[in-house]
């Protein structure tokens, strides 16, 4: 138990100072993107690619905290501090919003008079999709969830230095805040910032597909930096393999959800065949597209639902890393497929303008997070069922 | 047939294990351990090989997932051929659903029953007794004297040696 006390993690200097020289190259690749009249809508599009990946990554990380204090799980106290770090560093994406608030006519239709003059759907819906009203609900989410995400880890934070009962408490009344409040926000803003880039089309399952998608996300970066700091040393004795088995069973839950409701979402509008609803689909399954669908389905769904299937596999640092990776990529690539057909066109293409942004996106979430994580000791030491974390079995 | 059991009676859990790991590493046959509440460590102190149970849960959920999909394909598809909205007759969509359902039945009917089977406790079956103490504070380790190469001195050295309150010897009828 004291030989993880002291232990402070120092992310290193290079890694660092690494991950800005790419923010830096990634920026200057989008800002060129910006200026040719060709490339401008693909930069913004893999701008919104980034962010919405790197902001679900955030938020589905203050949801696994919120959900592990609201269940009063044990096991995972050891481990609480990476979803705090990835909650922790949402503010840091603020810029990419406020660049995306700025982008606002390179991607959406109804932010063009001349588009919704005439159209009755959009004209009774400009009150709520425009400029204006898109601005102030980003900016309205962003604080509301950094307030409370940031409530959650500074008491978590506390804790360690005074090891008051007090804190726990509050943690729990953050948490209940969270959950319901994040239910409805997070709806609205992936219909604001992806849902409405086709005005015209709606489902009310769409939320659940990007939200599900984002705590695979953030469970699989998870196990990422976890295995990470246990091979640096910092979690050498905390992160064991039951902890590393029981990330594994909450991502096949995830990966199964997530692809049981991207099915849902699919057959309700392929079996009732309306034709306001099936040009979202045909766009995003034709052309080249539908191959990127597939591909979505087997890294998102099939790869970790089958290969994390044995409990070997998921007590396996190897295996749990590289399915770590490929579901990152897996929900990147569905952000790609639900954002790019609107923004590339009928067949997929894929260059440096799409990826630039992204890459930029994640390297700065990753000097955020890591940042976070250098600024508390690397276990809850005071939290009292960190004893009981550490001698997990499952 | 009679099996002679020397039965060992702990207080501690700890101390269980350390009999029970001693058993294993001289290859003393052990019966079983009873605890009343599960001892973490104790399946692979026993050398218990992990469950084989996933396995009928894949092979049964497998089952149910193909058969799910050949059900609809043939009623829908071949027996009475029916034209939904101008689809397909083989709609592969529309029968994800249902597919998916008799997967979970079957895999988790079929876990459960071959729990059952393999346990030995389906309903009806009755309750063995005998190791009473162990629904409240004690721990009991049941081994098997299968041949002259212990004496029962043995194991009642092996059980005191590790802590055991009690020491007891009974000789069992199985049919």
């Amino acid at each position: 138990m004291s030989v993880h006390a002291s232990i402070r993690f120092a992310p290193p200097r290079a890694l660092m100072r690494g991950l800005l020289v790419i923010v830096f190259v990634c920026g200057l690749l989008f800002g060129l993107g910006l200026l040719g009249p060709e490339s401008r809508e693909r930069s913004m599009g893999g701008l919104l690619m980034g962010f919405v990946h790197a902001v679900s990554i955030t938020v589905a990380g203050g949801l696994f905290l919120a959900v592990l204090r609201l269940s009063n799980a044990r096991w995972a106290t050891a481990l609480r501090r990476l979803p705090e770090a990835l909650a922790a560093s949402l503010p840091v994406l603020g810029f990419l919003a406020l660049i995306l608030i700025g982008g606002v006519p390179l991607l959406y239709d109804w932010s063009h008079e001349s588009h919704v003059l005439g159209d009755p759907i959009l004209e009774g819906k400009s009150d709520y999709l425009n400029w204006f009203a898109f601005g102030v609900r980003s900016i309205v989410f962003f604080l509301v969830w950094t307030w409370l995400m940031r409530g959650m880890v500074a008491h978590s934070r506390r804790q360690d230095a005074d090891g008051d009962a007090r804190h726990r408490a509050a943690m729990f009344k953050y948490a209940a805040c969270f959950m319901p409040v994040l239910a409805v926000t997070y709806s609205l803003a992936s219909v604001d910032w992806v849902e409405s880039l086709e005005p015209h089309w709606f489902s009310t399952a769409f939320a659940l597909v990007t939200l599900s998608g984002a705590a695979c996300s953030a469970l699989a970066a998870c196990v990422l930096l976890g295995l990470w700091l246990r091979k640096r040393g910092e979690l050498r004795r905390a992160f064991t393999d039951d902890h590393l088995d029981d990330l594994g069973k909450i991502t096949i839950g995830f990966a199964l959800f997530w692809g049981y409701i991207w099915f849902c979402q699919y057959m309700l509008v392929w079996y009732t065949n309306m034709p306001e609803e099936t040009p979202y689909y045909a766009l995003r399954l034709n052309g080249g597209w539908g191959h990127v669908a597939k591909l979505c389905i087997l890294l998102c769904w099939a790869v970790p639902f089958f290969v994390l299937m044995p409990k070997r596999a998921r007590r396996s640092a190897a295996v749990m890393g590289r399915v770590a990776v490929v579901v990152l990529v897996g929900q990147a690539t569905h952000w790609y497929w639900l954002i790019g057909p609107v923004v590339i066109g009928e067949h997929p293409a894929f260059g440096m303008w799409d990826l630039a942004p992204v890459v930029g996106s994640l390297a700065l979430l990753a000097w955020g997070v890591l940042r976070r994580l250098s600024e508390a000791p690397i276990v809850p030491l005071r939290d009292p069922a960190l004893e009981e974390s550490l001698h997990y079995h499952c | 047939m009679t099996r002679h059991l020397h039965i060992g009676y702990f207080d501690d859990e700890r101390r269980l294990l350390g009999a029970a790991r001693e058993c294993r590493d001289r290859g003393i046959p052990v019966v079983d351990a009873i605890s009343p509440f599960p001892v973490h460590g104790i399946d692979e102190a026993l050398g218990i090989r992990p469950s084989r149970l996933p396995w009928v849960t894949l092979v049964g959920g497998t089952a149910g997932a193909v058969l799910g999909l050949l059900l609809q394909y043939w009623t829908a598809g071949v027996n009475w051929p029916l034209n939904v909205g101008g689809k397909p007759l083989d709609s592969f969509p529309a029968f994800v659903p249902v597919a998916f359902e008799l997967t979970i039945l079957f895999a988790g009917l079929s876990t459960a029953g071959a729990l059952l089977l393999r346990s030995r406790i389906w309903p009806g079956r009755g309750v063995r007794r005998g190791f009473e103490t162990t629904t409240d504070g004690t721990h009991a380790l049941v081994l098997e004297e299968r041949d002259a190469s212990f004496e029962s001195r043995e194991f009642r050295e092996l059980f005191l040696r590790h802590g055991a309150t009690r020491s007891v010897e009974r000789a069992e009828v199985i049919a």
